[in-house]
This record gives structure tokens, sequence and C-alpha cells, in this order.
């Protein structure tokens, strides 16, 4: 068929990358939506009826709603030209869950524009539509279902929009070319070393303190996590004490590949997966084994981003 | 809990139904008042389930399947049958309002809102007078209204009805002046493209009717709508002989003057011809009739040629080959003073004929004038004497006369309008041996600006006597009996339009007078240069703008290559305005003032910024330079400044255009 054909060439000649892109009349497209086709085929039939009936006065108002409708394709086309768009990075998510890419859409001159509207080029119906009265940028949200880990690519964007009269559409195709890293999905079950009776049925974000084996406390040094502080401690005493738990005090903690043995490759990630956002939660030390790849015990967002990536990127997983 | 929504936000979410309502209201002539009846109620419906916050009426589709049943019914039954076009608008309505009992808000709002386009045009067929012209615009502004409210986003906060009214009326103000080129310029066809059929019997509408009955018809119309406008291409003549000859009504069943059946063609053996006798100024004149339902023209008595679409009969009757249901402008050539001698004698006997019995008075008082006469210019000096002088009044409100209305308007009430004298003259003269016949038409009219307006209130009605030697002789007894009717029309003043309705009451009846005028010249203009723009006028005017219409063909490709050419232009006012956008105004002033400084001897260095080329500028210029050095300021500020005062760019486009730079090679060094 040649609208596919058309359709990809036309997409192929979109902007790649974060932008921002202005979009311009030469990347514009304008056509008549379905209800544009209606009111085409309706003042079609009004015109024909009138010259056979010779009734001038329907005459003049076809071609005034004619017009009319010509006019709001202007109207459509301007609506659109001129808008800056930026693709904002989405941030990374656990597999299963939607990522949320936004773009930024602003203009500086002139108009106001009404009624943008983002979609997916060619994957599912959404659309998010936004306002732009004023200079100040717009975010359209858009998701994009994930079910593997690793990298996912977001398919071109379209940006259109149906004002003033939802009979004729004005878009532009982008291809932002999000890459974006896929976690795995964090599995809550036993995970051998952690013979913590909180840990197991546990939701990562279910922890609080007192849960894990706690040590006993020592004062506060910076670098310590606001959330190891011991706050009924500090109403007693005049400084902060920090709570301490097992894996930081030279007994390391190590998050193990090798000892999930009853499992698939996939599910032992998984099961990795949470236990490193269980850890990074408590505030724990802990290291990452992985076949061939070993991250040594630390602490702390960045440690916890390589602990994930290293997951995520584990050989058998989706595209690279 | 509902929530009683505020009266803008109800109005906005009945603007569906609204709007159907308002297209159906130009077909309500002839619908079946059920289906009207229907669409209010189902507004109703709609405003209050709305009204309690609640959704639209949702209707079973098996009830709707009943109500389709049933509006099919109603049509059939009032129309006598189903197909055609007057029952397919009318079921097309009803299928509308039934569409409102299963409505989706976004896809039946979008639909229904362009099938009203639809509909109002159809509404053109019936009235395209101004009045509806202009509602149709107003609907038509309503349509674009609602598609704005249809298209938004319904993730998005809803425009206020303030908003969609405002932005319709920026797409349509300039829709105005395109849609005027493209009525101009689309190619118009000599003929309809498919043969159109009679709808069926169709409702007459006011004015005069195919029979006469004085006695029960006791209530002349006094309506101000106009019966048709002429223009004369002569000089007019007197007011007094005025006669728009109409009809002729030959037959007199009881008490009841027939017309209808009566169109006089030459029956086998006979000649046919009219014979007239022509003397005098031929009086040229153009007539553009309002559609009235009935297949009769008009035109100043006599008419000698026949307009093209009609045909004439032997009594002098024009008539169309089909009901007349838009406005018709043909153009009559009379002669006032034509005699007309068409004496066949199957025509004179039927001027003769008269009932068995009825009015015995006025058969006795017809034999006594037979006896007391020689001749028939006698017998009819007889009769003008006795209606002159009969103590007989004119009267718009006579009492009815149900039975023997000659006898008792001669005898008992001797009141009445220009029906009953003219149907006692001709029943007299038949009585009195004499051929005579009953001519329905209008009498008089106002003249306004280049033409004369004859209203319905001008309707009149006259006699024709046949005479040996002078033919069918107009007589008419209402001048006897009230020779000022015929002043009342002349100045136009007080008289006949005191009877008229006044547009805006509360206005001065001079002021309403001067409205009437005004709106009359206005419906005139709309009647010559709208509804009568045919394929004949078009030809005319592209000939005046140098256009050939030799070749139909070659002439329709040019009016379509200047449409395109419309749209071509369109678009490039639109791509214009784009790349105007797309340029900083700041920008664009500043290359104005560039442009300046370089006219006078001063370019700007390519690598040069603001600053630096103000100096050079404010040096090379010292008389300017505090002017210079303003304009400089205002654009780095429009330009560069974080929060540029509002009106930075107006003052920076005044300081540029207040410059006056002298050329540099002009000037003597000092």
């Amino acid at each position: 068929m040649i609208r596919p054909r058309l359709t990809r060439w036309l997409q192929g000649r979109a902007p790649r990358g974060p932008g921002p892109w202005t979009l311009t009349h030469q990347r514009v497209y304008i056509l008549p939506t379905r209800w544009g086709g209606v009111a085409v085929a309706i003042l079609g039939a009004m015109l024909v009826g009138s010259i056979n009936y010779q009734i001038n006065p329907g005459v003049a108002l076809t071609f005034l709603l004619a017009s009319a409708l010509f006019l709001s394709l202007l109207h459509t086309h301007r609506n659109l030209t001129g808008i800056q768009v930026r693709a904002l990075p989405p941030p990374s998510v656990f597999a299963g869950q939607p990522l949320r890419c936004a773009l930024a859409l602003s203009w500086q001159r002139r108009h106001p524009h009404h009624a943008i509207g983002a979609s997916w080029a060619d994957w599912g119906d959404q659309e998010a539509f936004a306002d732009l009265p004023t200079a100040d940028p717009a975010i359209l949200h858009l998701e994009w279902p994930t079910r593997t880990r690793g990298w996912v690519h977001p398919g071109a964007v379209r940006v259109f929009t149906r004002h003033p009269l939802g009979l004729t559409i004005a878009w532009s195709w982008l291809r932002p070319e999000w890459r974006v890293l896929v976690f795995p999905r964090p599995d809550p079950g036993p995970l051998p070393g952690m013979e913590d009776p909180a840990w197991a049925g546990q939701g990562s974000t279910a922890q609080r303190e007192g849960a894990g084996d706690f040590q006993g406390l020592r004062p506060y040094q910076p670098g310590d996590s606001t959330r190891r502080i011991h706050w009924k401690a500090l109403a007693r005493e005049d400084r902060p004490q920090t709570k301490r738990f097992h894996g930081e005090n030279g007994g390391e903690l190590w998050l193990d590949w090798h000892t999930l043995t009853a499992l698939e490759p996939e599910q032992r990630l998984e099961r990795l997966c949470h236990g490193v956002l269980w850890c990074h939660h408590q505030g724990l030390r802990f290291g990452l084994r992985l076949p061939g790849q070993i991250l040594e015990p630390n602490q702390g967002p960045a440690h916890r981003l390589a602990c994930l990536t290293a997951l995520a990127l584990y050989p058998g997983g989706s595209a690279a | 809990m509902t929530r009683m929504p505020a009266p803008a936000l109800l109005l906005r979410s009945l603007a569906t139904p609204l709007l159907v309502l308002l297209a159906t209201l130009p077909h309500v002539t002839y619908l079946p008042p059920l289906i009207p009846a229907f669409g209010v109620l189902t507004f109703l419906t709609w405003a209050l389930a709305l009204g309690r916050g609640g959704t639209p009426p949702h209707m079973h589709t098996w009830g709707r399947l009943l109500l389709l049943a049933l509006g099919l019914g109603t049509v059939g039954q009032h129309f006598g049958q189903i197909a055609g076009r007057d029952p397919g608008i009318a079921f097309f309505t009803f299928l509308m309002f039934l569409k409102l009992w299963e409505y989706r808000p976004h896809r039946d709002g979008m639909l229904l809102t362009l099938l009203t386009a639809f509909q109002l045009v159809t509404g053109f067929i019936h009235h395209q007078d101004l009045s509806w012209a202009l509602y149709g615009l107003l609907v038509g502004w309503l349509q674009l209204l609602s598609l704005f409210l249809h298209a938004r986003p319904a993730s998005l906060p809803p425009l206020s009805l303030e908003d969609a009214a405002v932005s319709a009326l920026r797409l349509l103000l300039p829709a105005l002046p395109m849609t005027v080129l493209m009525f101009t310029l689309f190619p118009r066809l000599s003929g309809p493209l498919w043969l159109l059929p009679d709808s069926g019997p169709m409702q007459a509408r006011t004015g005069l009717s195919d029979t006469l009955d004085p006695g029960r018809f006791n209530h002349l119309t006094q309506s101000g709508e106009v019966a048709f406008r002429v223009i004369f291409d002569d000089p007019a003549p007197p007011f007094q002989e005025l006669y728009w000859r109409g009809l002729v009504l030959w037959e007199l069943n009881g008490e009841t003057w027939q017309g209808a059946d009566t169109f006089i063609t030459a029956p086998p053996g006979t000649s046919g011809e009219v014979r007239l006798r022509l003397s005098g100024p031929t009086v040229r004149h153009q007539i553009t009739l309002e559609p009235h339902g009935r297949s009769w023209l008009f035109a100043l008595d006599r008419p000698v040629e026949v307009p093209v679409p009609a045909r004439m009969g032997q009594d002098m009757q024009l008539r169309l080959e089909h009901t007349l249901l838009q406005p018709l402008r043909y153009p009559p050539v009379s002669v006032l003073a034509a005699q007309d001698h068409t004496a066949d004698p199957f025509l004179l006997a039927k001027g003769l004929a008269l009932p068995e019995s009825g009015n015995p008075r006025a058969r006795a008082l017809a034999a006594q004038w037979v006896a007391a006469s020689a001749t028939p210019r006698e017998l009819m000096d007889t009769a003008r004497k006795h209606f002159i002088h009969g103590g007989f009044a004119y009267t718009l409100d006579p009492p009815p006369m149900p039975k023997d209305s000659v006898d008792a308007l001669l005898f008992t009430h001797r009141a009445g309008f220009c029906s009953h004298y003219a149907a006692a003259m001709t029943f007299l003269m038949r009585a009195a041996g004499l051929p005579a016949r009953l001519v329905l038409g209008y009498m008089g009219g106002r003249a306004n600006g280049d033409h004369m307006t004859v209203l319905q209130a001008d309707a009149h009605a006259w006699s024709e006597v046949w005479l040996p030697d002078a033919g069918w002789m107009r007589v008419d007894p209402t001048l006897w009996v009230a020779p000022e009717r015929v002043r009342l029309g002349a100045g136009a003043v007080a008289g006949a339009e005191e009877r008229l309705t006044p547009l805006l009451p509360v206005l001065p009846e001079s002021w309403n007078r001067r409205l009437w005028q005004l709106w009359d010249r206005a419906d005139q203009r709309w009647n010559q240069w709208v509804v009568g723009y045919d394929h004949r006028r078009q030809r005319g005017l592209m000939a005046s703008l140098g256009l050939s219409d030799a070749d139909p063909e070659r002439f329709a490709l040019q009016l379509g290559a200047a449409m395109a050419l419309v749209i071509a232009l369109m678009g490039a006012l639109h791509l214009w305005r784009l790349t105007r956008d797309s340029t900083d105004p700041a920008q664009r002033l500043y290359g104005r003032l560039c442009a300046r400084l370089t006219r006078a001897g001063l370019p700007r260095a390519p690598h040069e910024g603001p600053q630096d080329y103000a100096r050079r500028a404010s040096a090379a210029f010292p008389r300017q330079a505090a002017a210079l050095d303003a304009a400089f300021e205002l654009y780095i500020a429009a330009r560069y400044a974080a929060n540029p005062a509002a009106d930075t760019l107006s003052r920076l486009g005044r300081a540029v255009a207040r410059l006056h730079l002298k050329p540099l090679g002009d000037r003597r060094l000092p």
C-alpha cells in the first residue's frame, strides 16, 4: 500500500534528537479529519442541491461555510506552526511500569496556541493535550509501556492540533530518540544471605526504622542517611544518634547471583533488583555479585544506579 | 448530590439541540405539526435533564424504533407519501430530533451540527428573502460556535460560551469577502441538473387565492408582505393606472368565484388568438415576484408580450408551467391602452354564465337597468351612477354575507371592499346580458428609490365587461364607491401604510415608515443581486469584467481558474503571515533602522553589534545623536532585556519611523 510507505518516508524525514525543534511550516502537514470529510460531503450535497433548485441564498450559505472551513484549515496550520518542542528525557522505570515521556511545548512570538496534542506516531491511541495561552512552556506526557528490562526506545511522536473546528488536523512528526534503561521488575522473594525477618514478603518501600538487624546507636557523622537518625533518641540526647545495622560494621552484605540457584536467570535478576532497592532504602552498605561482574560494597544513589544498571544490562535481556 | 450548572454552562451543553431546533424553524410552515412539537419536547427534556446536572436523555432502542415508525407514519399521513422532497426533509428533521435521544457527546455533537447546515439550506427552498438570509447567517455562526465547543478535547477545560462566540465570529467575518467572490465566480447553470418533481400540493401563501367568496371572506389581508417589486424601464405610468393583472375568474358556483381550472386556452375549432388593438406607449418593466406557491404571474394591465417562462391564456392571464417556489424575475411589456377584442363565442358564453338561482333582487335590478338603457354603454353608465350615489361605503371589515351576497351588499349592508364590489358588478353585468369576468391582482405600489414595491395589502379585484366596440373593458366599481382608494396610495402616505404592522412599535410612525423603506430597499437589492443571480447575470457581469462568454465550457473553466486563484491568494497570504510570525518584530524594526542608516551612507559592518553601531551612528549624525541613541537603546531593550516594558516595541517602531537622516554625501564637510 502506498500510504504506509509514504508515512514511513515522511516520518523518516522527521528530525531526530532531543530538540528543541521549531515546527516550521515545511514540516507541518495538514489534512481534513474524518469529520472534515463528512463536512465536505455535506457541503457538496448542499451545493449541488442549491444549484439544482437554483437557490442562491443556499449557494451563498454553502460558500460561507466552505470559506469558514478553508479558513479554519489555515488557522489549524497556523496554530501548530511556530511551536517549539523539546523532548525531556524520561526517568528510568522498572519493567512493567510505563515510561512517562515528556514534551515541553512553548512559543515565543505573536499569538497563543490552543489545544495542542501529542500522541505516538504509530502506537496506541493516547492523546495528551495542552493549551499554550502564554509563552510559558506546557508539558505533555505520553506513556510508553515496558515489559522487559534493558534499553527501550520509545517510537516517533506526533505533535498535532485539530483546533479550531475539529475538521482539519495539522501535525508534525518528531523522533526524540529517547533511550531509556528499564530495570528489572523487583521481586520481593527470599534472598539467601539476607536472613532478615522483615525482608521476606516486604515491598521495597515498606521498610522503616526498626527493620533489619539493628545493632545499636553511634554518634551521627556527616554523610549518614537522615533516614537512619534515631529521632526518638535525639529528643533525649543533645546530639543526633545514627542507627546501626548489620552489614555496615565490617561484616559485608552481598547480593549474590550465585546464591539463587533455584531460580531462572531473569527471576534472579528480579530478586536481586529488589535486594538493591531494599538495601539502598535501608541505607545499607552492600555489594552485588553477578557472573563476570562484581560491584564492590558501597552505598548511596550512585551505587544504587550502578547496581540497577548492571542488572538491567545483564546479558540475555531484551534489545541492546 | 446534583449541582445546578450556571446558565452559560447549561446553554453551552444545550448548543446541539438548540441548533437543530433553530435549523428547523424555516420548515415549520409545512411540516406536520407533530414534528416541531417533538423537537420542542426533546429540547425541553434536554434542558431539564442537564439543568439538574444530569446527562442528556437516553431512550431505549425499542422506544426509538417505535418513535421511528410513528414519525414515518406521521410524515406519510401528512404528505400522502413518504417519497419526495418535502416528506424527505420532514423525515430528516424527525431523525435529527430522534438522534438527540441517543446522544454520544463528541461524535453526535459534530454530526448533528454538520447536518444542521444541510437542514438550513433546504429551508431556503421555501424562503429566500433577506430576513431569512440573515437568519441563516446567524445560525451559520452558531454552527461554527457549536463546532468550536465540540472540537475541544475533553481533557482540556471547556471553552466559555463567549470565547467560542468570539472565535466563531473571527472565522466567519473573514469568510464573508471570500464568500462573495466564490458566489460570484462559481459557474451557474442555465437549467436544473435533474428534473424537479413538483412535490405535491403546496400550501398557498398569504395574498391572493384562486377562489373568491366575497360573502364569507370578510377580512381583507392587511399583510405588509411584499407581493412583488417592479423596476420600470420606461417612464412609470401614473398611480391610478397601476393595475397589476393577475388571475381571471370566470365561473360563479353558488357564491364562490373560481378560476383554478379555468385557464382559458383555445378549445379545438377556435382561433385561439388574443386579438389586441394597440395604441399608446408601451411600458417595459421588470417584476421580481416573491414565491407564492402558485403558478400565476402578474404584469401591468394589459401585458402584450409574454415573458419567457410563462404562457398567456385567451383571457390574458399569465401562468407558469409549475408552481413558483423561488423568487422569479421576468420582463413583461405592457400597453396601458391596449384593447382586447378577443371575442370567441365560447368566451362570450362563459362571460354570461350565472347560477340558476340566487340574488333575485340583483337580477331584478339588472333587468330594470336593461329596460331603461338603449345601449350597453348607457347601461354601464347607469350602473356607475348607482354605485356612486347608492350610499355605498368602503370598509375593510364588512359584516359576513353568507347567502345571496350580492343582494346583501347592494341592498342590506351597502358596505364592503374591492372583492365585494367587483363580484357584484360582474354579477350585475352578466345578469344584464353583458359578458363580464372578474380579475384579481394588485393596484398601486410604493415608489422606493429605483423600484416600486407592491404589497399583499395592495391586493385588488375589478371587473372586465365586454363591449362590442371596445372589447373587454376594465370597470373598477371600487373607485366609484371610494375614489380615495387611489389617493390613499398615491403619495405613499398615511392611509395605506397605517394599516401595516409597524416593524418596531416603540418607534414613532414616521421612523417606522423610513425603516420599512430602508428594509424594502435592502430586500430589493438582495433579490436583485443575490436571489436573482443566474447564468445570464453572471455572464453579463463577467463580460463587463472582460471575461468572454462565447464558449460555455471555456467560460466555466475561466471562472474555475479565478476561484482557484482566490484560494491560492489566501494560501499565499497565510504563508506570508507565517513567515512574519517567525521573525522577531524587534529584529524586523532593527532591520529597518539599519536600512535607513545604510541609505544615509552608513551601512552596518557585518561583525558590528548594536552598541558599536550606535556609537558610530551618533558620531556620524551628531544632530540626530539623541534620537539614534534612543532607537538603539530601545532595540537592545526589546531584544535582550529579560523583561522589556510592554510598549518597548511600539516605541521602537515610532523611534525608527521618526528618524530623518540626511545622506552623508550631500553634506558639505566643514
